[in-house]
């Protein structure tokens, strides 16, 4: 991983950061609580071991001006937003004393569409750019709990609508691989995409500025640019970390997702904040989850060595073998399935026939339930309000608030979902992609070795041919390059039209749409470009363990 | 008739009594203006369902608080809005959202209603509804579902409305009236369906000039909307006032005495909207225009009159009634078009986002229900004791309670005042009005009486 050099650099890169000001207050005054005996640890911190803290601490000089520069009435969160910040030594400091939970003075981004009351809370768009929430998501107030320091929001595709991270007002996230290349920014031409929408997430956990950040998936938002970025990328079931506080997109497919360097380091932000909370009523009961992690009997080899996967039946589906596929990743899933096998793995090809109609529902479901969510955004109470006037008009009132705040991906895709939801369309499409979701569910729990355990009449598995996980890609290709993904008048970019990038979700969607978890591995760069690719795996609703189990194994390339 | 059957949506509905048409039992001679026109009329009641809280979020509902609405600073209206009504992003609903993952319960929960994924424990405004229903005589369903029905206007904050139009609470019902209501012959009115659904804000035009202001501190509270089959038939009186005569306002006073009755909506916090046509006799019906924004009954009496003089009008002279939705002018007397069929809103509903599922603490509820009286009204104190699981008529539990029959104004007056007399430390708060507000407070004060027809 390369530290990340600041100096000149900053202020060329792409917005990644909001500031978020009391930052530095908040760390002297921790510093001073802080009994800096080192002796007094209360929990052996495998997370503060060498490789986390150099590249946030020590190899780049603090950008950031010192104290007294600071103005408490919140200039500053102006003067600085939108740029790229750095941990001081404070932080360094504060790892000398008592750690009192495991992410105890550790450094977290969270992405803008999370409610934050000290910072504003944009989600990518003009529509809400200077809005302050009233009160903490809860996975926020979790974090906040655990004695987290959120250092700031990131930036992300507009409402968490996007595969590259293009559409935000603040401008595209740039994949940081390209500052390791030496090419720098330098050309336009060159510069690839971090992924969407979660791209300032992964950017940020990638170029080293923080230990972990959190991010939203709804349909491979937090996998994709995990797989882009070269990170691990973890998408929990739908329900295990509470919603409230999330702005929705799509209530039925959100989830939050978490992106770190390495499992064991994303295991840890889970554990933190997989809670259930009683203001999200999606979010899994207390004696559901005692009943799921009890009937999951998980994964655990013989031996207990982490090597050795013996029993473990992973499952390779073969509609996944799509034409779109680059061959570079072809060659890694093989690589991939080569490297489970030769630690006891079986490997089962199994298949799952309604993959081919989940791109389409899905995309039918989030637009649907996207214009459904979005319509509270009328710049009345809070947000942008358009001086246009047009509220004397009685039949527009909206339009010229909602044109002028949402952009062009935004607007697309409410359209489209308004469309599917009116009288006529109705029956046709919406209606249709809820059964044709109900098919892809019932496709993953006949792969899988165990049933479903929230499903009412779950189906009756073929223990022969069951498996406990899949291996698939996660992306069809490397992290494109950004000029690929806006269709441009002269023909210099491959994109033809917008709805051309919704295919680059095909590997991540079906989980989405099935609830089941998710998790992407980092597992080497195409020989092409030197762009990390990343592989998937996905297991049976409520099994994260045997999940983080494997995937452990297959980082270890 | 007191069958439990699985309907074939799979929904179990207890079916209590069969309805007769309305034209069967009303075997009144027909109000006929001008000799040949019958003028029918159809409700839809939103009634504000007199819970502490709101529906979906955990903010007390608006009419818990104490004091004048009009000498309210600004501050402590803005304390009844909860960020969920405001709608800022993001709220997750407490009673649920399309799930991508439904769970099903492992415990049985005892006498609860919920939501996927989440009890609403022992909510009121569904208690209220379940017993609204009850005494409508309804079909109660033990699985409804909400739906999210969307139109843009400022005082819907979130740009839909939480409402249940597809799998209601509970369909059918009847509505009895008889003369001592006001209606010159008895009436059986059916009802269509009852649903639970979200109250908007309120849009205030006259407080400042050339700018509308939105309340919101109503937006979420909890309503119920009765909808009634088309059985009312009304006559033009003359002079325009007819409210004894107007089986449609007779029938909301019904309303309104029953939401007294069970200790339900306060007077005043109910809005109606009406459906008017005309036919000759033994046509079938004409088109229907619909009245919205009628604010009290009188408004009601009034808009209905007029609207039907109007229809006849066009009918007279060869045109056709278009369907609209038309509103009332009161200075004028007449009513004027809001919107037309075509610029009707497409409400894109969002059908089924959730389901509400009741439970019953014990087995014998469909016996309790099947075994209601069905003529007459039933005290609330009498109902809650069929709750509880006591399954003969309401009167023989009157009689065997003791309980007496109270029937006349005056006699109930000096009923409350005996007993407040007789009890001053039980008794925490009486006040005695004239009218309406007569019932209300004794309510709280005596444990057992026979509601009266006296609420007009």
């Amino acid at each position: 991983m390369h530290p990340f050099r600041l100096s000149r650099a900053a202020s060329s890169l792409s917005p990644l950061f909001h500031f978020d000001s009391s930052i530095h207050h908040r760390a002297e005054r921790a510093v001073r609580q802080q009994n800096l005996d080192p002796n007094h640890r209360a929990i052996p911190m495998p997370i503060l071991d060498t490789r986390a803290r150099p590249t946030l601490c020590t190899t780049t000089t603090p950008w950031w001006p010192r104290r007294q520069s600071l103005t408490d009435d919140g200039k500053m969160v102006g003067d600085f937003h939108r740029r790229y910040i750095l941990v001081t030594d404070t932080f360094f400091l504060l790892s000398l004393g008592n750690q009192l939970s495991s992410l105890d003075g550790v450094p977290v981004a969270v992405k803008d569409n999370f409610c934050t009351t000290r910072i504003s809370s944009s989600c990518g768009s003009a529509i809400l750019k200077d809005f302050t929430s009233p009160y903490d998501a809860t996975v926020v107030h979790l974090l906040r709990k655990a004695r987290a320091v959120v250092m700031g929001k990131t930036n992300l595709d507009e409402f968490g609508m996007g595969s590259a991270n293009i559409y935000s007002t603040f401008g595209p996230v740039y994949n940081p691989h390209d500052l390791g290349k030496g090419q720098g920014l330098g050309s336009p031409s060159e510069r690839r995409v971090a992924g969407g929408s979660s791209g300032g997430s992964a950017a940020a956990v990638a170029s080293g500025m923080c230990f972990a950040a959190l991010g939203s998936d709804t349909g491979g938002s937090v996998r994709l640019p995990a797989s882009y970025c070269g990170i691990v990328g973890f998408k929990p079931s739908y329900g295990r970390c509470s919603r409230w506080g999330l702005i929705a997109y799509a209530n039925s497919l959100d989830t939050v997702g978490l992106l770190a360097r390495t499992v064991r380091d994303a295991e840890i932000v889970y554990d933190i904040i997989s809670e259930h909370d009683d203001r999200d009523p999606t979010s899994m009961p207390i004696d559901i989850r005692k009943h799921v992690d009890a009937i999951t009997p998980g994964f655990e080899s013989i031996t207990g060595d982490l090597e050795d996967l013996t029993g473990l039946r992973i499952g390779i589906p073969q509609e996944y073998f799509v034409s779109e596929l680059a061959p570079a990743i072809v060659q890694l899933w093989r690589d991939g399935i080569a490297h489970l096998r030769d630690r006891g793995a079986t490997i089962v090809p199994v298949s799952m026939p309604n993959t081919r109609h989940a791109l389409s529902a899905y995309y039918v479901l989030a637009s649907a339930e996207a214009s459904s969510n979005l319509a509270r955004f009328d710049g009345l109470r809070y947000g942008h309000r358009s001086d246009k006037g047009s509220f004397k008009n009685d039949t527009l009132p909206y339009a010229d608030t909602r044109t002028e705040g949402f952009g062009p991906e935004v607007r697309r895709r409410i359209i489209l979902g308004t469309y599917v939801l009116t009288a006529g369309s109705y029956k046709n499409y919406f209606l249709q992609a809820q059964k044709v979701r109900r098919l892809v569910q019932e496709d993953f729990d006949h792969v899988f070795l165990f049933p479903n355990p929230v499903h009412h009449h779950p189906l009756p598995t073929d223990t022969s041919s069951g498996v406990h996980v899949l291996l698939t890609p996660a992306a069809i290709s490397t992290a494109p390059k950004l000029q690929d993904c806006f269709p441009s008048a002269d023909e210099t970019s491959n994109a033809k039209n917008p709805v051309d990038a919704y295919v680059g979700d095909v590997m991540t969607v079906p989980a989405s749409l099935a609830g089941i978890p998710a998790i992407v591995v980092p597992f080497g760069a195409s020989p092409l470009d030197g762009y990390p690719i990343g592989l998937q795996l996905m297991a049976q609703y409520g099994d994260e363990r045997t999940l983080l189990r494997v995937a452990a194994t297959l980082e270890r390339r | 008739m007191h069958a439990i059957h699985l309907s074939r949506l799979g929904r179990v509905a207890l079916h209590t009594s069969s309805v007769r048409g309305a034209r069967a039992v009303n075997n009144a001679p027909r109000a006929l203006v001008n000799g040949k026109w019958e003028a029918v009329v159809g409700l839809e009641v939103h009634a504000q369902i007199d819970s502490r809280t709101k529906l979906f979020s955990g903010k007390w509902a608006y009419k818990c608080v104490v004091g004048n609405y009009a000498t309210k600073d600004v501050n402590s209206l803005v304390s009844l809005v909860s960020v969920f009504a405001l709608s800022i992003p993001d709220i997750v609903q407490r009673a649920c959202e399309h799930q991508c993952v439904r769970y099903r319960r492992s415990v049985p929960r005892r006498v609860a209603s919920e939501c996927h994924g989440r009890s609403i424990r022992r909510s009121t405004c569904v208690d209220l509804a379940v017993m609204t229903a009850l005494a409508l005589k309804a079909d109660v369903h033990l699985r409804s579902s909400f739906d999210r029905k969307h139109y843009f206007y400022p005082d819907l904050p979130q740009g839909y409305q939480i409402t249940q139009h597809y799998e209601p609470i509970s369909t059918g019902g009847l509505i009895a009236l008889t003369e001592l209501d006001g209606v010159s012959y008895p009436l059986e009115v059916r009802v269509e369906q009852l649903q639970l659904e979200q109250d908007t804000g309120k849009s205030l035009y006259d407080m400042v000039p050339g700018i509308t202001l939105v309340d919101l501190n109503r937006a979420g509270t909890g309503l119920m909307e009765i909808v009634t089959r088309p059985d009312m038939r009304c006559i033009v009186v003359r002079g325009g006032i007819g409210g004894e005569e107007d089986a449609g306002t007779a029938a909301v006073c019904w309303i309104v005495e029953w939401e007294y009755g069970r200790g339900g909506c306060a007077f005043g916090s109910m809005r109606c909207d009406v459906n008017v046509s005309v036919h000759e006799v033994d046509t079938p019906f004409g088109t229907r225009c619909e009245l919205k924004n009628l604010n009290s009954v009188r408004f009601l009496t009034m808009a209905i009159d007029a609207e039907v003089r109007r229809q006849i009008e066009v009918l007279e002279q060869g045109g056709t009634v278009m369907q609209e939705t038309r509103g009332y002018d009161v200075v004028a007397g007449k009513t004027f078009r809001l919107r037309s069929k075509e610029t009707a809103p497409d409400y894109r509903w969002i059908q089924r986002l959730f389901t509400l599922s009741l439970f019953a603490g014990n087995e014998n509820l469909s016996e309790i229900v099947s075994a209601r009286l069905r003529a007459g009204k039933i005290g609330k104190d009498v109902l809650a004791v069929m709750i509880d699981g006591d399954v003969r008529p309401a009167a023989e539990i009157v009689e065997e309670k003791g309980w007496h029959v109270v029937g006349d104004a005056a006699e109930l007056r000096k009923v409350c005042e005996d007993l407040v007399a007789n009890n001053k430390d039980k008794v925490s708060r009486c006040t005695f009005f004239t009218s309406a507000g007569l019932v209300h407070p004794c309510a709280r004060c005596l444990t057992s009486f026979r509601k009266p027809r006296l609420i007009r």
